[in-house]
Formats: structure tokens, sequence, C-alpha cells
């Protein structure tokens, strides 16, 4: 299969590996190296895609990933991955690639040939059409067309993994000044990293025809390669930069010959960046500069010298700066004949100007290229004199565009870096950060830095090399080797040409792949929009895949220009993460079922599974929500469970139970400042209930406190608010007025904790534990002993969370189960057996007992009753703010028992609780709802403005999602035995 | 390919101790002498190490504790928590010359472990100890989630694996 656009020989491509792809639907025959564009530009290919808005046809502008136009869909086994710039798709045999934003076909674009697109998509124009009568009349048939590709329609198991890495020094962009830089610090002894986007390291030197210390760039590329190897230096090249942050960088590894799916995250911590991105050149906007055949003047000669493509037969050059000159050469000489230089300066003193002149080339300086001619691709130029106007029109088949360069400095913007527009350049660049540098400091170099000139770039390359080891290393010397070169481009001489001031703006295209046109920044700014920032949002100048990385630049430039101000003025647009589009397979990390949170079981797990238990998670603890027998739902099971806690007995897994040491000289002085109710005056060998504040005065967290031994104490918390509480005695630890000797940890995990509760639990322990039996009989109520089972620690308390008599056994994590074992056997013909949460939902709203359903972080104590223990306290954290008026009105809430009137009537939590005189007016809700066993009927606990909370008042639950309003009778939280003699028997 | 085994160790004679931060200021000499500073990892005896994973906290295994008896004494008498880590700690190993490298996939391994022998660190969600060992690396975890991550890392290995066979 001929390409006839593949010169014979040159190249960086394997000519004796061909292989075949599709672009819609068509064969061809690319070569290993090549990538979509450069093997469909083989082959005469122009036409790539269409716009986004107008559906006009498009081609590859530029080389890299850049690429504004000519995006792709790749075909996978799975579906197609959209907006692939094909500059990017490196070819694989087999490959499928589809145009985009085409119906039926890319030649015939049925929007287009309507012309709708123009009509429609004026600069802002869904800001103030379609109005009327609705947005969503409109809406279907616009989401339709608009979209930059489709996404897919069925999810895809992601296959790309992550990898964290960590280095003294890492280098982004592995061309000359990357290069010089790597090689320096890498020759200094520092662990260097080199991050390259493209396959190949070397950037520019690709092409040029410069020597470096005698050899050419590709030799130079080769031997730098080999040193870096040598050094032990990892060079990853495929591998793009998408974020900078304070810590760590986010770059992107693409799998070689694979689908983007597979691409690698990287998450490097280097003690010292290196930005070397280098430049981007940039176009120069003229009527009809988006047609198929006008590319960037760098990318031209990139397709010759690496892929062997000539991307068009014969060229006109249009630019602004001296080395469109030697370019043309170049191109000369890769077979391109150059039929004009079009150049807006007077005609520079360059020898190869006399040399172009003689092949046949006209050097038309003071000119402009006003259009380009041709319907669906470029077939000429139209050229006019700057001063008289004339004009004169040439055929040819590619326009090379070259409107001077822009330093690439997102990264470094992203990392902190302040730009700071250079005139010589007419763009902006980002300095290093001055003589001292900080570890995670950022260095720009070479072309990013402004130094266009191989010879700069290549100095400033090695020095920035040996500055980051200086720093990396704390002040360890490194030498800048003087990298010599010769030849290379000269400096440009660049005279800033952002668009031609003639022919119709409307097709002066701008962003080309958001259509954004010269005549769209007008109208932008006539209506006002004078920042930047605006401008993008409103013309969507610099968004999309591409991020404005050719137009950006040039768009702001244009828009100085209609506001009167100077480029330095009006900035550029910011630049954040990813700094290229990232699949967000790569970002998903595991995938499920791995991608899921860690589970935790309690060291009861496999016994409650024995015995029947429904596990649910719960936060990340497994638990048992009920057992097998007790019901045919969770609900009739946990109100029959909780039936049989009253009646006989139950045993409760609460290993989840948060326990919290707290130990040291200043344990109780630390516990009387962070918890409620004078913890240190609890005696060694007694409990107390405790509550913590946040530090707003609201309630953070409550559970028990023992005293353990005189400077040693162990808090227990809820199970979701265990993490929280660790967290807020720590900080107060750290942070507290003076310096207290008290540290404290968790240790949760060591214990299994198991609740006997109900009449029978007295004797069914005594049985179980037989030598115990007096001690356990003589165990007052929050009072707790320490024994030990089968020779691990068991600390035996006494106390209730469901208003029986009850015990908690906190035994050692690896006897716990033989313990559950011992109660599980002795207790069967006691008709004790085993509960879970829906039975402890029950036992503790018929006791008025709180859980997080109360404690919601918004419920001061005083909402929640725990007045008295505020009382008895002294300074505590969150009682400056507690005093607030606002936490004392009367519409603050407070915790109430609500019954049903007609006790049959069902009614759920989270039902909103009116007055019925005020239907619609909410002053609270029910926080938790149950069917109570002990008394019969359906009982609450909710939160209620205090001004309707007196016991006897009526309320409405209104449950707008049921539409019921049920009447309700507010009494006191606590449902049953209000004395706690059952607890206290 | 990789030469990495995984191994979950149960029921692991160890203690955790934790020391009021301002009484190791007050008397330095209360800290263990094998493991001064935070991050590092010292063996003691046969099978015993002190893994001093952050400050003021420390892991001793069997031969430790035995051997450092006295000071957990003195150091509970200070007001520091001695935890029995034989119900609360479980061991993950992972062993093979590229252990780290691959367990790189998943945490940051050469930074964490750059100047330390152990540290504090979190791995696929678990918090835990990392430290390095004579055959690769161990990772301490809660008992309540070793049996989640010792699977889900069999399961990633078997997956990367794959993936190597693949020749992704």
């Amino acid at each position: 299969m001929s390409a006839p656009f593949r010169n014979p020989i040159g190249g960086r491509i394997e000519r004796s590996t061909p292989m075949e792809f599709q672009f819609d639907g068509r064969r061809y025959e690319g070569l290993a190296g090549d990538t979509l564009a450069s093997a469909l530009l083989a082959h005469g290919v122009r036409l790539f895609g269409r716009s986004v808005k107008f559906r006009r046809p498009r081609g590859v502008l530029s080389c890299g990933a850049e690429e504004p136009n000519a995006l792709v869909t790749l075909d996978t086994g799975s579906g197609g991955i959209s907006n692939i710039p094909a500059t990017l798709a490196h070819l694989a045999p087999g490959m499928a690639a589809r145009s985009q934003n085409r119906w039926p076909s890319l030649r015939f674009d049925l929007t287009a040939a309507l012309g709708a697109g123009g009509a429609l998509y004026g600069a802002g124009f869904y800001y103030k059409t379609f109005m009327w009568p609705s947005w969503r009349w409109y809406e279907p048939p616009i989401r339709h067309l608009a979209g930059l590709g489709q996404a897919p329609e069925r999810a895809r198991a992601a296959t790309g993994s992550e990898r964290h890495l960590a280095c003294d020094v890492l280098v982004i962009g592995a061309g000359p000044a990357g290069l010089a830089a790597a090689a320096t610090a890498a020759a200094a002894g520092a662990d260097v990293i080199v991050c390259e986007q493209d396959l190949l390291p070397g950037g520019e030197l690709q092409f040029e025809s410069a020597r470096i210390e005698g050899l050419t760039g590709p030799q130079w590329v080769e031997r730098s390669r080999a040193l870096l190897e040598a050094a032990r230096a990892r060079l990853l090249c495929g591998t793009s930069v998408i974020g900078m942050y304070e810590e760590r960088v986010l770059a992107l590894r693409q799998a070689e010959g694979r689908a983007r799916l597979d691409d690698e995250l990287l998450l490097v911590s280097p003690r010292v960046r290196i930005v070397a991105t280098g430049a981007l050149e940039r176009p120069i906007a003229f009527a009809d500069n988006d047609k198929p055949g006008v590319m960037l003047l760098g990318a031209i000669e990139r397709y010759a010298s690496r892929y062997a493509v000539r991307a068009g037969n014969e060229a006109v050059i249009f630019g602004n700066h001296d080395r469109l000159y030697p370019a043309a050469l170049r191109l000369r000489e890769q077979g391109i004949r150059i039929r004009a230089i079009v150049d807006p300066r007077p005609r520079p003193a360059l020898e190869s100007l006399d040399e172009l002149e003689r092949q046949g080339t006209r050097i038309l300086s003071g000119h402009v290229l006003e259009r380009a001619l041709g319907r669906m691709r470029v077939r000429g130029a139209r050229i006019g004199a700057i001063g008289t106007g004339e004009a004169v029109e040439l055929s040819c088949d590619l326009i090379a565009v070259s409107g001077g360069w822009t330093p690439s400095i997102e990264l470094a913007l992203q990392a902190g870096a302040k730009p700071r527009y250079a005139s010589e350049l007419g763009a902006f660049v980002a300095p290093d950060e001055g003589e001292t540098l900080a570890a995670g400091a950022v260095l720009t170099a070479g072309s990013a830095a402004g130094h266009l000139e191989l010879s700069q770039a290549l100095l400033d390359g090695a020095q920035a090399g040996a500055r980051a080891v200086e720093t990396a290393r704390n002040g360890a010397n490194a030498r800048a080797a003087t990298v010599g070169s010769i030849g290379g481009d000269p400096a440009p001489h660049l005279q800033p040409l952002w668009r031609v001031p003639r022919g119709r703006e409307k097709r002066q295209f701008v962003d080309l792949q958001n259509d954004v046109t010269v005549a769209d920044l007008r109208q932008a700014v006539a209506e006002g929009f004078r920042e930047i920032e605006h401008v993008k949002r409103y013309t969507t100048l610099g968004v999309g895949t591409d991020q404005g990385r050719t137009g950006g630049l040039v768009g702001a430039a244009i828009v100085a220009e209609f506001l009167g101000e100077t480029l330095a003025a009006v900035g550029q647009s910011r630049a954040r993460p990813p700094a290229r589009p990232v699949p967000l397979a790569a970002l998903a990390g595991l995938p499920a079922p791995l991608a899921v949170k860690p589970l935790r079981r309690t060291p009861l797990h496999d016994a409650l599974l024995a015995d029947g238990a429904l596990m649910e998670p719960s936060g990340l603890w497994l638990r048992a929500r009920h057992f097998a027998g007790s019901g045919v739902d969770a609900a009739v099971a946990g109100v029959e469970e909780a039936r049989r806690v009253r009646s006989a007995g139950g045993l409760f897994d609460a290993s989840t139970l948060g326990k919290i040491e707290v130990s040291g000289a200043d344990a109780a002085a630390f516990l009387d400042r962070v918890c409620l109710g004078r913890p240190s005056r609890i005696a060694v060998g007694r409990a107390r209930y405790a509550a913590l504040l946040r530090e707003d005065g609201m309630v953070l967290d409550d559970g028990l406190l023992l005293r353990l031994a005189p400077l040693h104490f162990l808090l227990t918390a809820s199970t979701h608010g265990a993490a929280a509480v660790l967290a807020h005695l720590q900080y107060h630890i750290a942070t507290g007025p003076k310096a207290l000797e008290v540290c404290c940890a968790d240790a949760t995990e060591a214990w299994g904790v198991m609740v006997v509760s109900g009449p029978e639990s007295r004797g069914l322990l005594c049985e179980v534990l037989p030598t115990l039996a007096g001690e356990i009989a003589d165990l007052a109520h929050l009072a707790w002993m320490e024994k030990e089972w089968r020779a691990r620690p068991l600390r035996i308390l006494r106390a209730s969370f469901s208003g029986e008599l009850a015990y908690e056994l906190h035994c050692a994590a690896d006897e716990a189960a033989s313990l559950w074992q011992a109660l599980r056997a002795a207790g069967t013909d006691r008709g004790v057996r085993p509960y879970g949460l829906e039975a402890l939902d029950v036992l503790r709203v018929e006791k008025g007992y709180l859980t997080s359903a109360e404690i919601t972080g918004q419920t001061s104590p005083y909402d929640l009753r725990l007045e008295p223990w505020v009382r008895s306290s002294g300074e505590v954290v969150g009682r400056a703010l507690l005093e607030r008026p606002a936490l004392h009105e009367p519409s603050r809430p407070m915790l109430v028992g609500l019954v049903a009137v007609e006790p049959a009537r069902r009614f759920n939590a989270g039902a909103q609780l009116a007055s019925p005189s005020v239907p619609g007016e909410s002053l609270g809700y029910v926080t938790s709802a149950v069917f109570s066993p002990t008394l019969g009927r359906h009982i609450a606990l909710g939160l209620l403005a205090r001004h309707h909370a007196l016991p006897g008042t009526r309320v409405l639950a209104a449950d707008p999602l049921a539409g019921t309003e049920i009447p309700l009778l507010v009494t006191e939280p606590v449902h049953f035995d209000a004395a706690g003699e059952r607890m206290k028997s | 390919m990789t030469d990495i085994a995984l191994a979950l160790r149960v029921d692991e004679h160890c203690h955790e101790v934790v020391a009021p931060l301002a009484a190791l200021e007050r008397d330095p000499t209360l800290g263990f002498p094998a493991a001064q500073q935070p991050g590092a990892a010292a063996r003691i005896g046969p099978g015993g190490r002190i893994l001093y994973f952050a400050p003021g906290r420390w892991l001793l295994t069997a031969g430790a504790r035995e051997r450092e008896a006295d000071r957990i004494e003195r150091l509970r008498r200070a007001g520091a928590i001695v935890i029995d880590g034989r119900a609360k700690w479980c061991c993950i190993e992972l062993s093979g010359s590229t252990a780290r490298a691959v367990l790189s996939g998943l945490l940051p391994v050469e930074q964490v472990l750059a100047t330390r022998g152990c540290a504090a660190a979190t791995l696929l969600e678990c918090q835990g100890v990392l430290a390095g060992s004579e055959t690769g690396l161990e990772f301490w975890v809660g008992r309540s989630s070793a049996w989640w991550l010792h699977a889900t890392l069999t399961a990633w290995l078997s997956r990367r694996a794959a993936r190597c066979a693949a020749g992704a």
C-alpha cells in the first residue's frame, strides 16, 4: 500500500515493520513508530474531523499534545475512547479510529451543509437565547450537536495502576535543557527522574541541524540517555506530568502501544522539580486559518524529520521571525517546495534568504497572509502587502504558520510560580524563585524559562541541574557542565503579530478546538468583558482538551488589543490541573471489588455467623443486625430479641465500641478539660458517664470513663465516633494551654467486648465464671474489676445500655470467641440468646439513651438534657461557646420522647414535627422510632423546639414521602423504668 | 515476574508502648536506647525488634518485650500505656527481592523508608506500621482489618502478576 507523502529515506520509523490500521472504516498501512496523524498524512489524508460548533472541516495543526483539531475516537474491544489527539495515538497493529463531530460522514456533514452552526453559535449564545418558553425545549437537539466526541455507553473495567516514586530531582521534559539538567544532577550523585511526554527524548533536537560537543542532535540525545542510565537516573518516556501539588507530582505513563485505559498513574515525591517543558509554537489568526493544510511550521518539520512524512508538496510559510528561513531550507531538503515566505517585518539580513531565492522561493517581506484558499483543504494563499494593500494569490497545498513561541509554564504556575511578561518573546515566562531555594522548589529551564536559543537552553538546563542538586542535597556542590553547541536556529528577533487585521473576523480562528474567532473576542469586549478569565468563560477561549495551548495567548493578546491595553496588563488565564486530559480509568485506582473501603471484623465475627447472625456494614465494621430465627424481617426480629432481653437475657457483641486509653501524670487534669462531669473524681475501680464537647460547644460523642489506675483511664466511645474522639484528645494534648504529661492510645482492637443483659445475666455470668461468683454478685452498678479468662486479661464492668441488669465483658481479642461460646452454651437453658443492632435500638429508645441519631454534631448538651453534667464540670473544652445566647433560645431543639396518640400507628424516624395549628412549619424531627414490645406501642425519640417540648403537648409527625400526618404526644425521653430499678437490681 | 510471597501472621506476641511526650522530654532515658528517634527499627536479641513508629509510640516484638521488661515497667510508672499487641496487631509480611518495588504501587515505600527503618503508614486505607525486614517488608495492621488487607493484597498481587504476564 503506497504512502505517497512518505519520503524514501530518513525518519525514526521502522520501515521493516508495517502496521495495518483503519480510519473511518478505510484500511491504511503505517509503520512502527508512526502516530495515527503521521501515518494518515503519509497517505495524503488531510481531513481528520470537524469542528465542534461550526462543523468546519479540520486537519492536523500540530505534532503533539497541544493538538486542538485532530481528535479521534479509538475503538477498543469494549467500546471507544474519544478525544484522543491523532498526534498522540501511537500506531498499533489493527488500530481502528473514527473521526468525530460529523454526521452522516466526515466529508458530508449535515449540520455544516445547513450552515446552522454559524448562525446558532455566536459568543455566549446560550446565555442569551433559548430562554423562551423553556430551555428544555431546545436542550435535546443542542445536546445532540454539542460536545466533543461521544462518551462510551458501557462502563469498562479499569486496568490502570498507580506507582509511588521518590527522587531528589524530577526533571519534566527531556528536550535539550531537560537532558542537560538531568545529566548534571545525575552526575553529581542525585537520584533523578525524567518525565518526557513523547516516546522519544530530545525535543527539538530531533530535527534541528545543530551540533553539540561535536555530535549531531540525535547522537547527543543518545549519549545523554546513556549517561543517565549509567548514573541510574530514570528516564520515563511517554509520561506526561498532569498536576503539580505541594508534596507530590502526578504523572501519567502511557503503556506503549496499548489502549489508554492501561495508563499508569505515577505519584512522584521529588525534593526539587525542574520544569523544562519547552515552548509551543503559536499560530497567527487570519481568514480561514482553520482549513486542513494550515499547520504550525515546527510541526511540519517534525513530521518530515521524525516520520519522513511531507505534510504537503508546495508550501507557503507565514511568520514573524528569523527562524522561518532556516526552517524553509530544511523543509526544502525534505522535498517540500517553498513557494513563498510571508513576513510582515522588513527584509531581515540573513544569508539564507539569498539561498532560498536561488531555489525559487519568493521572500515577501512587509506582507501578511490574508486568507487560506480552498474548500475542504488548502489550495492556495492570498497574500497582501501591508502598506499598499496589493494582493497576490499563490497556489499551494500547505500553509506553514509560526507566530513565535509560548513557553510552556503551566506546570510551574500550578506549583505557585508567578508569571512575568517577556516582551522579547511576546509571552509570559515563570522565573525561578531566586537564589535560595526551599525543598520542594520549582525551577524552570530552557525554552520554558524563555531561552529559545539552543546554547542558552543547554547552559540554563545544566545550571538548573546544579542548583537542584544543591537544594536537594542541602548545599552539596554540583558543577554545571559547559555544553558547547554550534549551529542551531538563530535568535528569532520576533515582532509580535497575533492577527491579520484584514478579512472577515468571523473566519479568523483563535481557538480552533472551540471555534472561537476574532469576532467572538471583539463581541465579548464590546459587551463589557474585561478580565481574561471572564472572556474565557464567555467565549470558551482556552477550554477543552488542549486547554488553549496554541490559541490561549493569541486570544489574550487580541483581547488586550481590543481593550487598548498591553498583554502584560491583561495576563493569561490560570493554569490548573490536569495539564492534559486524563482517562478517568487512570484515576479510578483499583477496580472493584478491590477498590472498596477496608472492612473490619470483630473478634466474635465467626462466632456470630455460627449463631446465624445477619451481618451488615456499620461504618467500616461488620456487625450483626439480627439473628436468624428471631423473626421474618429485621424489624420483627429486633422486637423479638428485645422482648427476650427484658424477659430472660441476651448477648450482644459490642467489640466495635471505641476504647481509648488515657494515661500520664496529668491524665485526670486533662480529662477534666475535655470531658463533662469531673472525671478526676472517679475512683479507681469505678466508671462514670462521660460526654465530650467540640470547641463550639456541640456534643462530640459520649461513653463511659473507667479509672483503671490513679494515672490511667479508659474512655469508651461510640463505634462511629471513636476516631474523632481519639483525634480530639490528641489535638488537645498537643495544643493545650500548658504541656501536659499525658498520652492516649486506641485499644479498640485489643479487646473483644460482649454485653450480657437481662434478668438472667448475673446468674449466667456466675455459672460461666464460678470462681468469681461472689465478686460478680457484689459488683455495683458502674463498677468494674480486672480478672482473667484462659490466662488472658478480662475486665468485667457492670453497666447497661439496655436498662436491664447488664455486664460488659472486655476480653483479650484473641480469646474473646471462646468466652462468647461459653456464655452461649450456658445461656441456652436460661433463654439467653444473642441479639443484634435492631434489638439494641429498641432497648435504648425505650430507655431514652443517645446514639449518633441524636448526637448529630448540631446538638448541645442542653439540647440533649445533659445540663447536670455541664453544671458539675469545670473549664471544659467547648464550655465557653456553650453559653452563646443562640443556644438558649426557645426555638433550640430539645430531646423528647414521643408516642403515637393511637398506639398502633407507626411513624418513622426522619418525620418532621409540627404543631397541629401550623402543620407546615417544622419544629423538629423524629430521630429514632421503634415499636416497643414492653409498652406495646410505637415510641420514639425526637428533637423538638423547646417551647413545644413540654410532656403532654400534641404534635404532628409529618412524613411527606409517605404522605402521612400522625398525631403524637410529647413525653419524657425515658419511656420505661425511669427510676432505673431493673438496671440497679 | 516477581518473587513476592505474602504471609499473614496472627497472634504474634508483641506490645505497643505509648508514652507521654512530655515525660520523654523531661527524662530522655525513659525511651528505649536501641530506638531513640522516631523511624528507628532496632533488632534486640533473637527475633526481637523495637519499632519506633511515631513520636512516643513503639511496637516491641516478643524477644524485645522480654529483654526490655524493666524499661517498660519504668515507662508504665511514668504514665505510659502498654497495650497487649498480640490481641491488637497482626503482621503482613511481604518477602522477596522485589517486595519494595512491588509495594510502591500502593505506597510511597521509597520515600517512607528512605531514611527510616519503620514508620506509621496507610496501606489501602488501613493504618499501620511499615517496617523493612531482612526478607522484605512488614506491615503491622490492626486485627480487625488484617484479614481484609491480606485478601486485598493477595488479589492485587495476582492481578499485577497477570498484567506482567500480559506484558503490560
